[in-house]
């Protein structure tokens, strides 16, 4: 008897569990409609979702990816201007954000998205997945405004992926820091340097298109999908000792030197700003000198844009969110939160960037279409040579 | 054909039900996937693609190596548990199960710090991973069949002369028979589906099946080779498990193990010392790591990373403080543990009770699914499944859960369908002679004999709903991560402060489970 008393409790628990739960989400969705879940709003003082009492005009969605952040109270700027309540949605790294769009064209993840680099563009935009803008684009940097010329799409941020260095480790070694992809060949840095996988690692990606980029420097951009030099750079990086690791958080947090994990790869492909990244989060951060510095012949440039998808049902909504994104507002807070520089020339740039960050005269580039074009294939030669 | 008595309806339509529910959140959005993105074209290119084979003997071998090891390990162990009690016996297990839910890309750093430069990305790196993640489910499945062993007839077999090798090769080995060939299968499943571990400890030059459905799909969007292979793989590893299920014998009935002997003899302390040394051995060294790594600042020793999850840290990606994260997985863990357990108790009664066969054979083969196919699939269908009216559920606050319930409910049946196959018939016959409604027979005779292995299979719900990471990750959410999702997105933030602090999450999501799993055990006993 006893026993079932003590099942029948069991259920009877789990029966209220199930019923709160389940009152719980439905006030969830109802307060959605709103602008917000309750618990983010309630317990979070980071919320990215914007309070539901400043929604006046119902609530739009940003779709973008798992990295995304911003300071506390910049999104409910837009919300308290506008009357509209923003709901974001991290929907994996840009890869698998992209992907997952294209999948869900006929029902749209959001409204708005916040994140696709220059090696997606030309899928995202061969896809349609956006809408052509109207917003205003005076501010934006003309250069990478010219990457989109049909305005599907806007640049907000950019930032380059170069080779780093660990400054003692260099020392201790006798020797100078690289700059350049051919300096990386050379003898004085065999078994010194760590890269990503481009399959797996956007680093790695970028870094991969910097080869091309750097092997096609003296041609014109439609050659280089028929050059294949760059493979003859990798088969000495491979003969040289680098080291091919999954993702960044292995490569630079394991195997780099200067990185928590101590290891002992001198040099990794990282960002131009993980050089603040490593003052700021360091051992000190009032630090008047970066522990790292960056190869700057290495860099690839890797430019994000924002859009407004295609099938949105607050067209209007959307828009302003866009231009609101491309604003001062966002535009500065972001850059200590995310690591980019940004689009907008109006925006000032952080003291940390301006003290402590590479910022390469000419960095490597290659056009979105033909990223496009090739990615894959480069991506299996790749495989071949170094796996 | 005989038909179903009269007062077995009932259960038939329960049956329905659930096979209702398992095709909408199951064979619905592998369809949908399939259906949309399948060009059998490429069929013949993905299956005849040197890297892919390539990829398909690796993911093939590794796990058959793996199963051996944790099998080698996990059975003496799980014979010294059976047979004695002894202090800390609760502790062992619990620590041996906490690695089964922890995120892989925490256990995989910790694996890759710990490991010799040359042992890095090596096949032998990979298999220590799997037993590490395994071999505390293998044991506690094994255990779980240990304990349903009537030990009269042991007694029996030894009164009457046996030696205890005999009594152990023709009593309990049969005995087990059946959940050995189901543990294995399961093992092997997850191994050969492997993913996070495969990804950090392999690697860029090893993979597995599932990495490569996951590359296709997001890193290329060759949604219709990932999707070959999706189907590849849960053909072979569903035939692999219904296979393992069909030859596993009916397990014994009987009276359940009261309960286990205490450590008399010095041979008992022995194999005692030497199962806890092996446990600890392969369990607490990378959790150590874990350990250590979450108390070393830039300073040395400190518990500043603990610390830190109280506060929004800039730059950390997420949307609220660690701590929240905290919050987020215990609520979603209590929903996927009650669902589960619901579920699984309507399934083990439906195996059990129902006289259709198509009823019974459908079923099997839906709760087989889960484990033959990837998150990453899954994660998917339901993305293209539930995008539209009226399935519009995608970002509803049930989704993730449900799913994850659906994905665990393999490994809770595996623990609650033999319990209940065992419950005594003839008390329930006469129970339903003396007039008792199927209701209240269900209620009064088999649910009791299910309370142990209910116990358990609640405490595995329990941690499996706290740390997976596969579909939660993948599925789109409204903002509030569970500890899974912000223990790989801090780790993956620069700065060593956030990395430490992805390790401090790490170790309390590892004391969680290990707590959930003590305490399903003690009201077990």
């Amino acid at each position: 008897m006893k026993r079932q008393n003590r099942l029948a409790r069991y259920f009877l628990l789990s029966a209220l569990i199930v019923a709160t739960t389940a009152g719980c989400g439905k006030s969830k969705t109802a307060s959605t409609e709103a602008a917000t879940s309750p618990e983010t709003a309630a317990a979070s003082d980071n919320a990215v979702d914007t309070s539901a009492a400043l929604a006046t005009k119902g609530t739009i969605t940003l779709v973008t990816y798992d990295s995304f952040a911003l300071s506390k109270g910049v999104l409910e700027q837009f919300t308290k201007l506008t009357g509209i309540g923003v709901k974001v949605l991290t929907a994996g790294d840009t890869g698998e954000m992209v992907n997952k769009s294209i999948l869900t064209k006929d029902a749209p993840l959001g409204d708005v998205m916040w994140g696709v680099d220059n090696t997606f563009l030309g899928r995202a935009i061969d896809e349609k997945l956006f809408t052509p803008t109207t917003v205003d684009t005076s501010p934006l940097d003309p250069a990478l405004l010219a990457l989109v010329p049909g305005r599907e799409l806007l640049p907000v941020d950019y930032g380059d992926v170069c080779v780093n260095y660990d400054k003692a480790a260099l020392a201790k070694l006798g020797v100078q820091p690289p700059s350049t992809f051919a300096d990386l060949t050379k003898p004085e840095y065999k078994n010194l340097l760590v890269v990503e996988n481009p399959a797996t690692s956007a680093p790695g990606l970028a870094f991969l298109l910097g080869s091309v980029a750097a092997a096609n420097a003296d041609k014109p951009a439609a050659a280089a999908a028929k050059n294949t030099s760059w493979k003859s750079t990798w088969e000495a990086l491979k003969s040289n000792g680098a080291l091919v690791v999954s993702g960044w958080t292995e490569a630079y947090e394991t195997n780099f030197s200067a990185g928590t994990g101590k290891g002992d790869r001198p040099l990794v492909v990282s960002y131009a700003s993980s050089p603040p990244a490593a003052v700021l989060f360091g051992p000190d951060p009032k630090a008047t000198e970066a522990p790292t510095g960056v190869a700057e012949g290495t860099c690839f440039r890797s430019i994000e844009f924002a859009g407004v998808l295609n099938g949105t049902k607050h067209p209007t909504e959307a828009a302003s969110l866009l231009t609101f994104l491309v604003g001062s507002a966002v535009q500065e807070d972001m850059q200590l939160n995310m690591f980019v520089f940004p689009a907008n020339t109006a925006a000032k740039l952080a003291d940390a960037f301006v003290k402590f960050a590479a910022r390469p005269k000419s960095p490597l580039a290659i056009e979105p279409g033909i990223i496009a074009a090739n990615r894959d294939r480069w991506i299996d030669q790749w495989s071949k040579i170094m796996l | 054909m005989q038909r179903a008595p009269n007062n077995l309806r009932w259960i038939d339509g329960v049956g329905l039900a659930l096979l209702c529910f398992l095709g909408l959140f199951l064979a619905w959005p592998l369809g949908r996937l399939f259906g949309r993105a399948l060009r059998w074209r490429g069929f013949h290119e993905v299956i005849t693609d040197d890297r892919i084979l390539a990829v398909a003997w690796f993911s093939l071998w590794q796990a058959l190596v793996s199963v051996a090891a944790v099998l080698v390990i996990g059975l003496p162990c799980a014979a010294t548990f059976a047979h004695f009690e002894f202090r800390g016996r609760g502790l062992i297990l619990a620590v041996a199960s906490a690695p089964f839910t922890l995120p892989t890309v925490v256990v995989g750093s910790a694996f890759l710090a710990l490991a010799p430069d040359r042992y890095r990305h090596t096949a032998g790196l990979i298999i220590c991973a799997h037993i590490f993640f395994n071999l505390g489910y293998t044991m506690r499945s094994l255990l779980a069949a240990w304990e349903r062993i009537d030990p009269t007839v042991q007694e029996a077999a030894a009164t009457l002369g046996a030696p205890p090798t005999r009594v152990f090769m023709s009593v309990t080995l049969p005995a087990l028979r059946a959940a050995i060939t189901e543990t294995a299968a399961v093992v092997f499943a997850l191994c050969f589906t492997s993913f996070g571990v495969v990804l950090i400890l392999g690697g860029a030059r090893r993979s597995t099946v599932d990495v490569e459905i996951y590359r296709q799909a997001l890193d290329f969007g060759r949604f219709d080779r990932s999707s070959i292979l999706a189907i590849g793989q849960l053909l072979f590893l569903g035939t692999v498990l219904l296979a393992a299920r069909r030859n596993a014998a009916p397990p014994v009935t009987g009276a359940q193990r009261t309960a286990s002997r205490r450590v008399h003899q010095f041979k008992d302390r022995v194999a005692v010392t030497i199962t806890t040394l092996l446990v600890l051995g392969v369990t607490v060294s990378p959790l150590m790591e874990l350990i250590r790594r979450s108390l070393i600042g830039l300073h040395g020793l400190t518990l500043d990373h603990y610390r830190s999850l109280a506060h929004v840290t800039r730059g950390s990606g997420l949307v609220g403080t660690p701590l929240q994260a905290v919050t987020v997985s215990l609520r979603s863990a209590v929903i996927v543990m009650t669902l589960t357990i619901l579920l699984s108790t309507l399934i083990a009664t439906t195996l059990a009770r129902s006289e259709r066969a198509v009823i019974q054979r459908l079923l099997r083969i839906a709760v087989t699914i889960p484990l033959a196919t990837s998150p990453v699939t899954l994660g998917l269908g339901v993305i293209i499944g539930f995008s539209k009216a009226p399935l519009a559920w995608r970002t509803s606050w049930f989704m993730i859960p449900v799913v994850q319930s659906v994905v665990c409910l393999p490994f809770v049946l595996a623990i609650v369908v033999p319990a209940f196959a065992s419950s005594p018939a003839r008390t329930r016959e006469a129970a339903a002679t003396l007039g008792g409604s199927p209701w209240r027979t269900w209620w009064s005779v088999d649910l009791p004999t299910l309370r142990r292995s209910l116990a358990v299979a609640t405490g595995t719900a329990f941690a499996v709903g706290l740390g997976e990471f596969g579909a939660a990750s993948l599925l789109a959410r409204p903002a509030g991560e569970t500890l899974p999702v912000a223990i790989a997105r801090l780790a993956s933030r620069p700065g060593a402060a956030l990395v430490g602090q992805s390790y401090a999450l790490a170790v309390i999501l590892a004391v969680l489970t290990g707590v959930a799993t003590v305490a399903s055990i003690a009201r077990a006993r």
